[in-house]
């Protein structure tokens, strides 16, 4: 059989369709945002995939209340590569510990390292006894070798290669500077005012060089407070390591510098001692994969080495070589996971399942290209294509032109989001697509539809003259001592290959310089939680000379795809701020108003939650090992709500359909109600028409999480003059979404605002008034600026890699 | 002596030798003695008097004696002494300021702040790293001092150490041998000599077979354990802190060192003693890994001992205390 069969899918919005999807091919699967693609591929595809193979090794995976289907045939274990999952935070999560290669690298280290004797230096034999001395050493277990493990770790660093130190001669530059002026230069004044005003009252006037010793330490340093757990109190070390740990520039009063026991290479002094090839585990670490390729293959063509360590290095050199293949040989397997960007991150994802040479299985791509430059598109599409050839069925959620064009089957759904899609509008090849007169992607992709062009009129003309942001001499990350000026007044675009230096530039110098200026005019150190001592930070910090041009703006807006809430009662109304408005006016229907209930009845995790299950829906059981199932709750059967408050109706509908309603349905349903109305208008706009109301913000991608932070700062109407930053605001989008966002971005340049995009999609660089690119290459081939102008200018330009894309004419 | 005679009921510590029987295997002694009298003494799985026992970290509260004995006879100034004071040799950096204000109470109390994780389902990581170190000291004093913990209980065996190589800087005497001339011998307790290590394997570490108290690789006993001991001897150490320092007569410990000792610092934790309030009874203890304690309870006048086979698991001994024990005692 070489298909796969599915009948009756009706998940979420799906119509009833029956669905045959050929095996062993490359099949994309795009449409609208909301059209229902997700629905089939990952809710029933993936799921029932991973069920039937679960099951088939003895193992009970949780059985499901949703009625998906009627019957589906020809499945496969499926592997899915979803954005949800790829999403990276934890700044100890290494590329080295992600992909597994420094855990190989710890074992081919304990096992073949050569010792050094621990007490004079020298290197120690096979029999690991010392020449010299006669020391007898014992070999190293493989956690040892782990920065992140109690064993590997450089105890001064705890493995972060790192430390901070208090720069005293900037802090206190000569004797007459006080406490207060002090504390006001650190940027801290506000936190530490209770200091100030209460214990250090007396002092808050005397010249730093003249306070007492312990009045000086509680400051710089924190006191012992005398309570059973004598914690110690917040202090000038502790506030400023925080402020750095998270980001923020401090100036050059605190200092980060490698740290100096064991120089940045963040293992332990024993680790330090063994070597393959001269080198240790830790200057491993530091070297780009490609080199650390070069120095395993000699390893692996030594007679000495056993067997084992040989089958380790065939491994490792596996590894590496998917890494350099898909893109990814610049990286180090020290850098931490929460700077790579989302291509970077998604190709590491990828390479590691090119690594596990399984075939017959489904894989399941969630938009692969995110974040890849065009010309590295065509190298991913052959990752793509080798797994296929491996002999396994890939199927991929798309919206890139290239991928589209490239596959053997496309599948479209649609025609629109939510109850206006759910249906099947294409099967078949591609050139088919192209003439399928009710299909919106093959619309756009002959041409016949066209995402909005500027007039060249339209473009806002850009001279020396015009305000701008200016950044000198930056040097965050690869940044090569980049000045660069970002005009003001309308859409500048930043382009580059993926770990060109866009977000180095962008995310990590531009925007904590300017959260800190803002933040120093309003002086507001204390706004943030208190430090929680969590030495946890995603390095480095922004480093460059200076900004300028802040006086053109009243404030930065970073609209990122950090996720908006991960509180299962969090929902995109809830963050839109009208789920209270919903609320109060269903509390003012005349029967709610009969009955007494206030805004508080109709929310699930207040006076109207269901008394059984309060306001879960479900209750969990638990089935042995890891298995749970959820059972829907006998009393509210799943509506969370008690019985009685669904009597409340606002124009037939009650809360609970409210919450399951589309952002387009609901705002047909709240179209005399203003204040709702607009705002889901709004998240129409962003491509968000097909989100229900009431769905778990946990639930949401980085790009849909993105998109509704959007919706809620142009919701805000605010007096113009922001700058609004979003990096790759085009994740998950459509052509026709993209379409609708071009929109959505000129009406902030409309608002007399600026917005800085950071995207790949020549659509939307070609919409820009400016582009700014990076390159020429990733990691230290890039962190330069190759071209700078207008489309027009960057489509001229030799230098400019993504000129050739732009559309312009 | 028979139990009655010094107030104690025959029929419940005939039950607990039941329930030791029953559900303490690895138990091989229990000794309860009242008044300076052993009123209760059993041997478990062939084990007897002779047999010695690894005391693990019921080392740590010998070692809190010899540091009060140090500052008796003057070695030590006093608990606020710093500790770098005796070790020169460290050259404290830029981020030392909590180094240089860490006193000698500081590591009895085990608020050093020291970078240090142990316990029970953290394994000894740290342990590790500390054997294999040729030089312990130099180990322990690289470790970065936390602001965020100093000043708070972590425990710390390492700690220990520090105040085991204090005792061998400032009398010239390792703690081994200080101890045989001003607390050994004077309880009766007598010790087979020493050998220094150079290298620790996990043997060494934790299967002492030697008999002596272990080295260092500088020669320093052991701080946070190693003592090999009878339980009788246990005995003899917790009717010592019963009986205010007092023995035979003799002050060998200041009395009021003991009550410093014995007050609470941190919650539950003293000067290298573990503080408890058992139904409503102030109890105070040395504790070993495997189940080895030293308890005393002064309100009722009795010391007891339990010595147990090495083990890395064990079942808690404070119930016996509690069940058994204490409602033994006929007031």
């Amino acid at each position: 059989m070489n298909w796969i069969e599915i009948e009756g899918a009706r998940l979420h919005n799906l119509k009833n369709i029956n669905i045959k999807i050929p095996k062993d091919k490359l099949v994309v699967v795009t449409g609208v945002s909301g059209s229902g693609k997700s629905s089939l591929v990952f809710d029933i595809l993936f799921e029932e995939g991973k069920k039937q193979y679960l099951q088939s090794i003895g193992m009970v995976p949780g059985i499901t209340q949703e009625d998906k289907f009627d019957q589906i045939s020809g499945i496969g274990p499926a592997v899915a590569v979803q954005q949800a999952i790829i999403r990276q935070s934890n700044p100890r999560s290494l590329v080295g510990t992600k992909t597994k290669i420094l855990a190989h690298l710890g074992l081919l280290f304990a096992h073949e390292g050569s010792m050094a004797c621990s007490s004079c230096g020298r290197k120690v034999g096979r029999g690991l006894v010392c020449q010299h001395c006669g020391n007898k050493e014992e070999r190293l277990e493989a956690n040892y070798f782990s920065p992140n493990s109690p064993r590997g770790m450089c105890l001064q660093c705890e493995g972060r290669g790192v430390q901070f130190d208090l720069v005293m001669e900037k802090l206190v530059p000569d004797g007459t500077v006080t406490l207060r002026e002090v504390l006001v230069n650190a940027g801290v004044h506000s936190t530490f005012q209770h200091l100030i005003k209460g214990r250090l009252k007396q002092y808050a006037d005397t010249p730093f060089g003249e306070l007492p010793d312990d009045a000086r330490d509680h400051i710089l340093y924190g006191i012992e407070i005398q309570n059973p757990y004598r914690r110690r109190s917040l202090s000038l070390y502790s506030r400023l390591r925080y402020l750095l740990s998270r980001g923020r520039d401090v100036g050059d009063v605190m200092v980060m510098t490698p740290c100096p026991e064991c120089h940045g290479f963040r293992v332990g002094e024993e680790a330090r001692r063994v070597t393959l090839e001269g080198k240790h585990i830790g200057e491993l670490g530091h070297m780009a994969i490609d080199e650390l390729q070069a120095i395993l293959s000699t390893i692996s063509e030594q007679e000495t080495i056993s067997p084992f360590a040989h089958n380790l290095i065939v491994e490792l050199l596996q590894k590496t070589d998917y890494l350099i293949r898909v893109g990814l040989g610049h990286l180090t397997l020290y850098r931490q996971m929460p700077t790579l960007s989302g291509g970077e991150i998604q190709r590491i994802f990828l390479a590691s399942h090119l690594d596990s040479r399984m075939e017959s299985l489904i894989y399941v791509l969630d938009e692969p290209t995110v974040g890849l430059h065009e010309i590295e598109k065509a190298d991913l599409l052959d990752q793509v294509d080798d797994l296929k050839s491996l002999g396994n069925t890939v199927i991929v959620v798309e919206h890139d032109r290239n991928t589209i064009r490239a596959a053997e089957h496309v599948i479209e759904f649609g025609p629109l989001a939510g109850s206006s899609g759910g249906e099947i509008t294409y099967q078949g090849d591609y050139p088919g697509l192209l003439l399928a007169g009710n299909s919106i992607t093959g619309q756009y992709l002959s041409g016949k539809k066209v995402v909005p062009r500027k007039k060249p009129e339209a473009f806002m003309p850009i001279s020396d003259d015009t305000p701008g942001l200016t950044v000198y001499n930056a040097r965050t990350n690869n940044l090569k001592e980049v000045t660069i000026k970002f005009p003001l007044g309308g859409l500048v675009g930043v382009a580059g290959v993926s770990g060109s230096g866009k977000s180095s530039l962008v995310s990590d110098t531009l925007i904590p310089l300017l959260e800190r200026h803002f933040s120093d005019l309003r002086d507001k150190g204390g706004s943030e939680s208190s430090p929680k001592d969590d030495l946890d930070f995603v390095l480095p910090g922004p480093v460059a000379e200076k900004l300028s041009g802040m006086e053109y703006i009243a404030g930065c807006s970073e609209v990122s795809q950090a996720p908006i809430g991960r509180r299962s009662i969090s929902n995109p109304a809830s963050y839109v701020n009208i789920w209270g408005k919903i609320r109060k006016l269903f509390s003012q229907q005349p029967l709610a108003k009969q009955r007494g209930y206030t805004p508080g009845h109709f929310s699930f995790n207040a006076k109207g939650a269901c008394p059984e299950c309060k306001g879960r829906g479900s209750e969990r059981f638990w089935l042995g090992g890891n298995s749970f199932v959820s059972n829907l709750c006998g009393e509210c059967h799943g509506s969370r709500y008690r019985d009685e408050i669904l009597d409340v109706k606002y124009l037939e509908a009650n809360v609970v359909d409210v919450l399951n309603l589309s952002v387009t349905d609901a705002a047909e349903l709240f179209n005399g109600i203003p204040t709702i109305h607009g705002m889901l208008t709004v998240l129409e706009q962003t491509g968000m028409g097909y989100i229900a109301l009431g769905q778990p913000s946990s639930t949401l991608s980085g790009g849909e999480a993105q998109r509704i932070k959007l919706a809620k700062e142009i919701g805000r109407r605010r007096k113009g003059r922001i700058l609004y930053v979003l990096d790759e605001p085009t994740t998950g989008l459509s052509l026709y979404d993209t379409a609708n966002l071009l929109e959505m971005l000129d009406r902030l340049v409309e608002g007399q605002n600026s917005v800085i995009v950071i995207e790949h999609d020549p659509a939307v660089l070609s919409y820009c008034d400016w582009i700014i690119e990076l390159g020429p290459g990733g990691g230290n081939a890039g962190g330069e600026i190759i071209a700078e102008g207008s489309p027009i200018d960057l489509n001229g330009n030799p230098q400019s890699r993504i000129g050739p894309f732009l559309e312009t004419g | 002596m028979t139990p009655l005679s010094t107030g104690m009921d025959a029929n419940i510590l005939e039950n607990l030798g039941v329930e030791i029987k029953a559900r303490y295997r690895s138990i091989s002694a229990f000794i309860i003695a009242r008044a300076g009298h052993l009123v209760f003494e059993r041997y478990f799985g062939g084990y007897g008097p002779e047999d010695v026992h690894l005391v693990a970290s019921v080392t740590k509260s010998f070692l809190s004696a010899l540091i009060g004995i140090a500052i008796e006879q003057g070695y030590i100034e006093d608990v606020e002494q710093h500790v770098l004071d005796f070790f020169p040799e460290y050259v404290p950096g830029p981020r030392d300021h909590f180094k240089q204000n860490m006193t000698v109470e500081h590591l009895l109390t085990m608020t050093t702040g020291f970078q240090w994780r142990t316990g029970a389902h953290n394994r000894e990581h740290y342990i590790e790293r500390l054997r294999r170190s040729p030089n312990w000291v130099e180990f322990i004093l690289a470790l970065p001092v936390q602001e965020r913990s100093f000043g708070r209980f972590q425990y710390n065996s390492a700690a220990s150490h520090l105040l085991s190589a204090i005792i061998t800087r400032s009398s010239g005497r390792c703690a081994q041998d200080f101890a045989r001339d001003n607390l050994f011998a004077p309880l009766g307790i007598v010790l087979p000599t020493a050998d220094t290590q150079h290298n620790f394997s996990q043997e060494v570490i934790y299967r002492n077979k030697s008999g002596g108290w272990p080295q260092d690789p500088q020669g320093n006993s052991i701080g946070g354990w190693g003592l090999v001991l009878k339980p009788r001897d246990m005995a003899r150490f917790g009717y010592l802190y019963l009986n205010n320092g007092q023995w035979d007569g003799r002050q060998i410990l200041p009395r009021r060192w003991i009550e410093d000792s014995l007050t609470p610092y941190t919650p539950g934790y003293g000067y290298l003693w573990w503080l408890r309030d058992l139904s409503e009874t102030f109890v105070f203890s040395a504790v070993g890994q495997g189940g080895q304690h030293i308890f005393g309870i002064p309100e009722k006048d009795l010391v007891v001992v339990v010595a147990s086979k090495p083990n890395s698991i064990w079942r808690d001994r404070w119930p016996l205390l509690e069940q058994f024990v204490l409602p033994a005692v006929k007031e």
